[in-house]
């Protein structure tokens, strides 16, 4: 493992869709600086463009 | 996605792509190119006065092509950051044309046409590659007329279709004329399991058809006029936790058809712009046209495009199929080969929503390993805290919101009303209160005015209210004694065209808030101390990739299994697929890292009791008590035992696939079965699975399973005989180990629940199987040595009850553990602190469970990385001198937070726990005597509200 | 949240709604409107929605955000949960006056609290019948299932409450005869 003295305290998460959102959120919550780097103008990814989703077809966003 | 864009630990930078990264894991620099927005992230309110003065009209991509747009846009509704941004390839502000209508617009100065980007250099530990995928071009097969006709969607469209917010808002109309559908297609696999490149990707995108049969039930919904669904499909792959019960209740709706069979082409009646579609029924044999008013073709997803670009930038690889390629090494599908850089999501192959969110929390977990944690957030210093005591003083702030509110509500109006209404002390209005002037103005005027209480007519409290209660407590004003009207998304945005009347109903709703905000009280948020440790029960993968996360983190884990070695379900494998590793040595592997950690671990262990809630476990085992501030659960399911079925205990040849598991795993070359080398082995798929009467779930890995199997036997020269139903074969490479299968001349026999096969024999053996094949109208006879049973999985009756018993986490009909939510809380239970990882929450394969382990100890880490954990004082409590123990409150409430307890002897009183309280109200509704009081949400303060509007 | 591109478009579209006051561009003429209606019908009822934060109350955010035009003759109180809602709200509402109660949560499978709806539609039984035995049309209580997404439905399920409840005319409880705009 690299020594503590050489790490640096941040993460960087590409993509901000589902995955990367949750990534970013259990990062931060674990005290991690998280840089949440996403192509499009915002959040969201595929998710925010589906009406609802099964089975408990509880909407999307 | 709005908490993302909030954390404080976020920074979101959208518009923007990683171009360079230098350095090694633990201290990477990476440089993150942000395109120019034209729009200052920092002013724009996202009030969209602009919009309107944009005389560009485009397609608006998020629509799919189908919606338009400006070029200056907010890309949908809910964006974050809800920041506007200039399309500047359609902007009308260049060289030659000098349009400045949106810069004219902006109240707040936000545009800037000549705004160059940025680049920025970061210093990180480790990445996560979260990119996606692309949907697949289905105007690559020609066949199919999409982009020829106009009744011809994609899946995507068509989600935009049937979505209220889309352009159609929520009307399902064809575009050719606009009609209303009765009889839609849906043709599945397009783009995906093709035959050959010119089809599209030889893999399966495994979400398509669990989206067909829910837009089949959404149009139902939403119109339930329609005539005909019909859904062509090859295989149906309901695989996942619940979905098979999701496909079955479809198929009981009269007017959803499913035929087995992939179209071969469709052609447009020019006239009617109806679609015929040619098919052979796969069943029947049957070749027919069907027609349809519209077609929708369940597009797959194909790998992102920019993939090869950014792998050469992060120094990994990309697969043939151009997604970025799993190092499987350890069995997991989180690493790359470059250590530092982990991958989730639909970046390395597809996968479905929870896969997903589960992979997102997995991958969160590894790169914790490699950064150092921020310090945790101070302690805001003491403020000095305005009195509440006295009698209310309320000031009410109305926000213009631009024009969204005063362009509708005559705020003049409002004001004079307000001022009149009972200890308003001080009334204000403002253009965007949300904006830091806006919210600087609320501090002052609370220091001005000795305001108590404020009351703000604006937005919705949904997305707002937290912003305001943090300004309030910076001024020293407890946070609870702030009061939200929403006069916006409940009023000036649906009464529109009714102004004077919205402005009645404005009034009566800030008349109702003042009456609320009168009777407000202080709550003040508590906080429990967190023991820095974790328990994690179950040392299969699940449990020892949960355990070895979080040793790697620096936390102090217990880790108890209750048999006498680490290993689980991986001691009874012989291969792992798809890297196709030896179990034994992935299992030794495992269990040395365990070994060698500073994870506690616990052979013959089993828990006693455990007793406490969130950041305070006191657990209890056989083997010594400690204390642990969360639990991961990852004890595993079991395999089924097949009764009777299929002469299963009657013939000796007839074995479940686990037990020719280990007959694989002992044999070296060539395959023997009970001593014979053998000529045919059969496997009948399904025992125990789909089965309404035993267990309607499908078990998910039984599939790929009998695949590696299959080609294992094949391979040493055995005919394989493969009865299925659908072959599920869903997961990372599993198609293609299904069409290798095929290749290598293993057989495939479908069959029905109604047609199942028969197992014939003499003595003590089976010899012959026998189908009904209804495409050709005979009997299929097949000679065999062996039948292999594939059985599904089942939960641990015994170690679930007994979990489900001590720490409350409720289980599904299925028997397993339910998780907080299917799709988007995969790893979570209802119960605080307890997380779950593996087959403990349904049948899952090697991959999905060690992601998920990963994944439960990034939710445990985030628990107990922390010195104390906040509770919302928004909770219920007990009046005792009212209470007389009846124990309503203890039945009614699911998270188990009130008990009665002894106060003295011979009276009981019910108390609630306040770390366990969701704050839902439901006991305060039913309590008999009125003893119980939901905070902030009192009988007195909702009878207020009432008061005000009808008797007031 | 503001700014769509096709603000106009999508109020044109919405004003189809059913029972909502016809939509006309100026005050002037919407109030004339409305005097009309009134002399006709001489009735606008005083309806208390109660929507859990969840889903219905953000369903109903939901119709603001797409400008879903529907009735305004209704007042939101947000709860936490559908089951919060005692029978004990609903009939203080009507001995306050009100012409009708609609009771909104999230569909089930949805809860944010896993049953409380459940739970809501025990309560919801009981408030029934004691709305009955206080003599009042059962038509006048409503419960209801909107979820965040569902803005549009949002606008049809208050739409059609105000219009049942304005056939059923002023709640014999409403002695006050107060009208309010």
């Amino acid at each position: 493992m690299t020594p503590k003295a050489l790490k640096a305290n941040g993460v960087l998460v590409l993509g901000g869709g589902i995955a990367g959102i949750q990534a970013a959120l259990d990062l931060a919550s674990s005290q991690v600086k998280v840089y949440l780097v996403e192509k499009t103008p915002s959040l969201g990814g595929r998710m925010a463009q589906l009406d609802k989703t099964f089975p408990t077809m509880d909407c999307a966003i | 996605m709005m908490d993302a864009g909030r954390h404080p630990n976020i920074d979101v930078l959208t518009n923007a792509e990683l171009i360079r990264l230098g350095g090694f894991p633990g201290n990477f620099r990476a440089t993150v190119k942000k395109h120019p927005r034209y729009v200052d992230e920092s002013l724009c309110t996202g009030c969209g006065l602009c919009v309107e003065d944009c005389p560009v009209v485009v397609h608006n991509e998020f629509e799919v092509g189908m919606g338009a747009r400006k070029a200056i846009y907010s890309p949908f509704a809910q964006a974050v950051p809800n920041t506007h941004i200039i399309d500047r390839e359609n902007c009308l502000n260049g060289d030659f044309l000098v349009c400045t209508n949106c810069m004219n617009a902006c109240d707040r100065n936000a545009i800037n046409y000549d705004d160059p980007g940025e680049e920025l250099q970061l210093d990180v530990g480790a990445v996560v590659v979260a990119t996606g995928f692309d949907v697949y071009d289905a105007s690559a097969i020609p066949s199919y007329g999409y982009g020829l006709y106009d009744n011809v969607l994609t899946n995507m469209e068509f989600e935009r279709v049937l979505n209220a917010t889309g352009p159609t808002h929520g009307h399902i109309v064809r575009p050719s004329d606009r009609r209303v559908p009765k009889r839609i297609a849906f043709v599945q696999c397009v783009g995906s399991r093709g035959e050959g490149k010119e089809a599209g990707c030889e893999y399966c995108s495994r979400f398509c058809c669990m989206n067909a049969i829910k837009d089949c039930l959404l149009v139902k919904q939403h119109e339930p006029s329609i005539e005909e669904l019909i859904v062509f499909y090859i295989d149906m792959r309901a695989a996942g936790k619940g979905f098979e019960e999701f496909y079955q209740r479809s198929r009981e709706m009269p007017e959803l058809r499913y035929v087995r069979g992939r179209p071969a082409k469709i052609f447009e009646d020019p006239a009617s712009k109806d679609l015929l579609i040619a098919v052979e029924d796969g069943e029947t044999g049957e070749v027919g046209r069907v027609r349809a008013d519209m077609v929708v073709l369940s597009t797959g997803a194909v790998a992102a495009g920019s993939n090869a670009g950014l792998a050469g930038v992060l120094g990994i690889d990309c697969d043939e199929n151009g997604f970025f390629k799993v190092e499987t090494r350890y069995g997991s599908p989180l690493h790359t080969a470059r250590e530092g850089i982990y991958i989730c999501g639909c970046a390395a192959g597809v996968n479905d929503i929870s896969d997903s969110v589960a992979q997102g929390s997995g991958a969160a977990s590894e790169a914790e390993k490699y950064v150092v944690k921020l310090p945790a957030p101070e302690e805001p210093e003491e403020k000095p805290i305005i009195d509440s005591s006295g009698p209310p003083r309320v000031g009410i702030f109305l926000c213009h919101c631009g024009i969204n509110i005063a362009g509708v509500l005559d705020i003049d109006s409002l004001k004079a009303y307000a001022e009149g209404l009972p200890d308003v002390v001080y009334v204000e209005n403002n253009l965007f209160l949300c904006a830091d002037d806006g919210q600087r103005l609320i501090q002052e005027k609370i220091v001005e005015h000795g305001l108590n209480r404020v009351v703000a007519a604006a937005c919705t409290p949904r997305t707002h209210e937290p912003i305001f209660r943090e300004s309030c407590e910076q001024i020293g004003l407890n946070p609870y004694l702030f009061e939200m009207v929403n006069v916006r998304d409940q009023c000036s945005w649906v009464h529109t065209n009714v102004p004077r009347i919205a402005t009645e109903k404005a009034k009566d709703l800030i008349k109702m808030g003042v009456a609320r905000a009168r009777i407000l009280q202080p709550l003040y948020r508590q906080s429990i101390p967190v023991k820095q440790s974790v328990l994690v029960v179950g040392g299969g993968v699940a449990g020892m990739s949960a355990a070895l996360n979080l040793d790697a983190q620096g936390i102090k884990v217990y880790l108890i299994e209750k048999k006498g070695r680490l290993g689980g379900k991986l001691n009874n494998l012989a291969r792992v697929y798809p890297a196709n590793l030896s179990a034994f040595e992935l299992s030794r592997t495992m269990v040395e890292m365990v070994g060698s950690s500073r994870v506690e671990a616990m052979a013959s262990t089993e828990i006693a009791s455990i007793t406490g809630y969130i950041g305070n476990f006191d657990v209890s085992t056989t083997n010594g008590n400690f204390k642990v501030g969360s639990i991961v659960l990852a004890t595993g399911g079991d395999i089924y035992a097949p009764g009777d079925e299929f002469e299963y205990g009657r013939y000796e040849n007839v074995i479940t696939n686990q037990e020719l598991e280990d007959i694989l795993y002992q044999s070296k070359g060539t395959v023997e079965i009970g001593g014979d080398v053998t000529g045919t082995v059969a496997f009948i798929q399904c025992v125990g699975s789909r089965d309404p009467g035993k267990n309607p779930a499908c078990s998910r890995f039984c599939c790929p399973t009998t695949i590696k199997q299959a080609i294992r036997l094949r391979e040493s020269g055995v005919n394989v005989v493969v009865l299925h139903r659908d072959m599920r074969t869903v997961g990372a490479r599993a198609e293609e180990h299904y069409r290798h299968a095929r290749e290598l001349g293993v057989r495939f026999v479908r069959y029905t629940p109604e047609r199942p096969p028969h197992v014939a024999g003499d003595g003590t053996r089976a010899r012959r199987l026998e189908i009904r094949e209804l495409a050709l109208g005979r009997t299929l006879e097949i000679d065999v040595d062996h039948v292999v049973l594939a059985a599904g999985m089942v939960p641990n009756e015994t170690s679930t009850a007994r979990l489900q018993d001590i720490l409350k986490v409720p289980r599904g009909a299925d028997g397993f553990f339910m998780e907080l939510h299917s799709k988007l809380g995969p790893v979570e239970t209802t119960t605080e602190g307890v997380f779950v990882a593996g087959c403990v929450s349904g049948p899952k394969d090697i991959a999905d469970s060690i992601a998920q382990g990963a994944a439960a100890a990034a939710k445990a880490a985030a628990i107990v990385t922390h010195e104390t954990v906040p509770i919302e004082p928004t909770t219920c409590t007990v009046q005792e001198d009212l209470c007389r123990a009846c124990g309503k409150c203890v039945e009614i409430c699911d998270f188990h937070a009130p008990a009665i307890v002894e106060v003295s002897p011979g009276v009981h009183v019910a108390r609630i726990n306040q770390a366990l309280c969701k704050g839902c109200g439901t006991c305060a509704s039913w309590c008999p005597t009125g003893a119980i009081v939901s905070l902030h949400f009192t009988d007195e303060q909702i009878n207020s509200m009432m008061d005000a509007l009808l008797a007031g | 949240m503001a700014g769509k591109t096709e603000d106009k478009k999508k109020r044109k579209a919405g004003s189809g709604s059913t029972a909502g006051p016809k939509k006309k561009p100026s005050a002037k003429k919407a109030a004339a409107k409305k005097r009309t209606a009134s002399r006709k019908k001489d009735f606008t009822p005083n309806i208390v929605v109660f929507a859990c934060n969840w889903c219905s109350y953000a369903g109903a955010d939901n119709a603001g955000v797409n400008r879903i035009q529907y009735s305004p003759n209704f007042r939101v109180i947000r709860t936490m949960c559908s089951g919060r809602v005692t029978p004990a709200f609903v009939l203080k509402a009507f001995k306050l006056g009100a012409d009708g109660v609609m009771v909104s949560g999230c569909h089930f499978g949805d809860c944010h609290y896993i049953f409380g709806n459940y739970k809501a539609v025990e309560q919801f039984e009981k408030t029934k019948a004691l709305v009955k035995t206080l003599g009042l049309d059962e038509k006048r209580v409503a419960l209801e299932w909107v979820s965040a997404a569902e803005g549009t439905r949002w606008g049809e399920v208050i739409d059609n409450f105000v219009a049942q409840v304005t056939s059923l005319g002023p709640s014999p409880l409403n002695h006050s005869k107060k009208k309010r705009t």
